[in-house]
């Protein structure tokens, strides 16, 4: 274990997608009962988590901020296999909604653009899985990759840039394209596969998880793949990484004796 | 080659004669082959069944293909396991590194594809009648052990299985009644457990009684609230769940707080890992049968639903995500635990779907239904570890050898329990069906 890592919660319930909405704030989701998963906010230096939406009644998840916290994204699950993308405003509680159709149909893991130009996500389509944006309204929708099983988006700091894994060239690997899905290029060659790219505050670097050695581990690299760095070694799963706003620090999700709880550890 | 229709039970009155046969009668090496090595291994004093509802699919875990089409091998890479020239994907690094441990059958096939007669064929062995449902072999097992102290048949479960539809009619007695049904337990992801069938009791479970004296208080003071005509109505599995929590054995296998804390944390805290570990200790404590379901409902990502493999989207989101980490962690803790107290040479563990899913990824770039082929991991009791029984053709689409059919999967598991053809025949349950001799 990185001697570093300082454990935030406690309760060991499964947990996912923590999000920084401010210095001092993240949001995350939680499964709460067998058949729920609920959006929580943590306040950093406080042991207990408070519901975000506290009426929600069916599972939301994978959130999403602009940068000014005033407006986020996150998934709903609405049927069977149905999952809708909502976008609320923070502050009038406002929605709007993506909904890409009835049947088997949905969006995952959602980035919101730092300015809320836009929202990109994961969407399948008959080309494979692919990455689309949609306009803070939910409309406007454009397709940036073709082919592959596509996921994971992140948009940079700046909004210029989203990191993305994609199969394109074999299994799940770290890329990056222009945020209109131009430029596509893949970040390193890493054997085993990577998910959930984030960016650190100052768009130099790339926070991931990496199942190098029969592990999910956190570690990051420069934006062409060099410097790599390991964050965590602790023999158990550590995924779902976000980078602190001061840059110093990266929260994730760590299985820790057969529990989850978020943990934050320094980087460099 | 698999005629379904000429399987067909006719329930009435009995289950038919070509019903039992249940695809054997088309394999060349249905008849004659010798049972002494499965008969040699009739030592299950337990069976634990860990039922992988909603279906995982094949390729993306222990029958990948990594030389196909991207269409058809996913995005996953593969590992090699303990076993030379064997490989998962790499979403089971635990289970790899413990593949000697347990045998491998490739070549699974079901007779529907839909999840709830699936289900039924694959928890029964036989197809259902229109009015007819065959039992679970939990329930065959039970009946041929008989009712102790402990419950002949446990499911672990938030309830039986179903999917949004309606229920699944193989999970329990079937034509034979209520009274072979299992005794369903549920366990949280800490593992508090709750019995269903005692919510009569007035909020009455395992773990709020610490005591027989205090328990029997508060049966007598419900006793004296309730008519005895409600007594009367209960069914043999509610009294069951009455007169368990007054078994010293029963309440203590129930209690997970009596593990090591260290066990409880190798088997993580989820909900499947801590039922995987109640029934470890219902087998130690000696109830024959137990099956634990991976979810209640067959749907992956559905309000009310908890979860299952039924993946028809977002597959390569949801294996990676969660159900491959859950499982490779608490099958490894599963097959350590029976290991390390001597347990595997008496208890058989098995792990397995309803079916596979779709080789050629669908226009949703995921994985529907497909019951032409699939796995089933078997470990314990003699079985050959790091064998691989079975294999199927280029694109995990069919077996290329003798089909492993639900029949045969129900025979196996009961020659094993020490239920040969003719305790079988007496029940009129699979008895020329042959057994996965190449287990052994």
């Amino acid at each position: 274990m990185n001697s570093s890592e300082t454990r935030l919660t406690t309760d060991g319930t499964q947990k996912f997608d923590p999000v920084f909405v401010k210095n001092d704030e993240i949001v995350f989701s939680v499964l709460e009962s067998a058949v729920q998963t609920r959006l929580m906010r943590l306040k950093l230096g406080e042991k207990t988590a408070t519901k975000l939406h506290a009426d929600a009644l069916t599972s939301e998840f994978e959130p999403t901020f602009t940068a000014d916290a005033s407006t986020y994204a996150f998934v709903q699950s609405k049927g069977n296999l149905n999952l809708k993308l909502v976008i609320r405003d923070a502050a009038s509680g406002k929605e709007a909604v993506f909904d890409p159709g009835g049947g088997f149909a949905g969006v995952r893991r959602p980035s919101f653009h730092p300015k809320g130009e836009r929202v990109c996500f994961g969407i399948p389509a008959p080309t494979g899985q692919e990455i689309a944006s949609v306009g803070r309204d939910g409309s406007n929708r454009k397709t940036l990759t073709t082919g592959g099983i596509n996921n994971w988006p992140a948009y940079s700091p700046d909004g210029k840039r989203i990191a993305f894994c994609s199969s394109r060239d074999g299994t799940l690997a770290l890329y990056m394209m222009n945020a209109d899905g131009t430029n596509v290029k893949r970040v390193g060659k890493l054997d085993g596969m990577q998910l959930r790219p984030c960016w650190s505050p100052d768009g130099s670097r790339l926070a991931f998880t990496w199942n190098r050695d029969g592990h999910y581990d956190i570690f990051t690299s420069k934006l062409d793949g060099s410097g790599l760095v390991r964050v965590t070694e602790s023999g158990e799963r550590s995924d779902y990484a976000a980078w602190h706003p001061d840059g110093r620090s990266v929260v994730f999700v760590g299985e820790r004796k057969g529990k989850f709880d978020l943990y934050k550890v320094d980087v460099k | 080659m698999f005629e379904v229709g000429s399987f067909r039970a006719s329930l009435h009155g009995g289950i038919s004669r070509r019903a039992f046969l249940t695809g054997a009668a088309s394999a060349p090496l249905a008849f004659g082959l010798p049972t002494a090595s499965a008969k040699e291994h009739a030592k299950a004093k337990s069976v634990i069944v860990l039922w992988l509802w909603g279906a995982p699919s094949h390729l993306d875990t222990f029958d990948p293909k990594p030389n196909a089409p991207a269409d058809i091998r996913g995005p996953f890479g593969t590992i090699q396991t303990k076993t030379t020239g064997l490989r998962f994907t790499e979403l089971f690094p635990k289970i790899a590194a413990r593949s000697d441990q347990f045998a491998l059958v490739r070549s699974n096939v079901n007779f529907d594809g839909d999840h709830l007669k699936a289900g039924s064929i694959g928890l029964t062995g036989m197809l259902e009648g229109k009015d007819a449902a065959a039992p679970n072999f939990g329930s065959v097992l039970a009946r041929h052990r008989g009712a102790k102290e402990l419950p002949p048949f446990v499911s672990i479960g938030r309830g039986n299985p179903r999917d949004v539809v309606g229920p699944m009619r193989g999970y329990g007695g079937g034509n034979w009644g209520r009274n072979y049904d299992p005794f369903l337990v549920g366990c949280t992801d800490t593992g508090e457990t709750d019995i269903p069938a005692l919510k009569l009791l007035d909020g009455l479970s395992p773990a709020a009684i610490d005591d027989r004296k205090k328990l029997l208080g508060a049966l007598d003071s419900l006793n004296k609230k309730a008519d005895a005509r409600d007594f009367e109505k209960w069914t043999a599995t509610e009294k069951r769940a009455y007169a368990l929590l007054t078994t010293p054995e029963a309440r203590k296998a129930l209690d997970l707080t009596q593990e090591k804390q260290s066990v409880r944390e190798a088997y993580g805290q989820t909900s499947f890992g801590q039922s995987c570990l109640l029934a470890r200790r219902l087998a130690q404590a000696g109830v024959p049968y137990i099956q634990v379901n991976w979810s209640q409902y067959v749907e992956a990502m559905t309000p009310n639903c908890d979860f299952g493999w039924d993946t028809h989207i977002f597959n390569f989101d949801l294996l990676p995500d969660r159900h491959g980490p859950i499982f490779d962690r608490v099958f490894a803790a599963l097959l350590d635990d029976l290991r390390e107290r001597g347990m595997l040479e008496n208890t058989l563990v098995l792990a397995m779907g309803e079916f596979g899913r779709t080789p050629r990824i669908n226009g949703q770039a995921s994985r529907d239904h497909w019951p032409q082929c699939y796995f089933s991991m078997w470990a314990g009791c003699g079985i050959r570890g790091g064998a691989v029984i079975g294999d199927s053709d280029k694109t995990a689409s069919a077996p290329l050898t003798e089909p492993i059919t639900p029949g045969m999967v129900g025979a196996t598991i009961l020659e094993l329990a020490g239920m040969d053809s003719q305790a079988r025949a007496e029940l009129r349950v699979l008895p020329e069906t042959r057994v996965i001799h190449e287990l052994f």
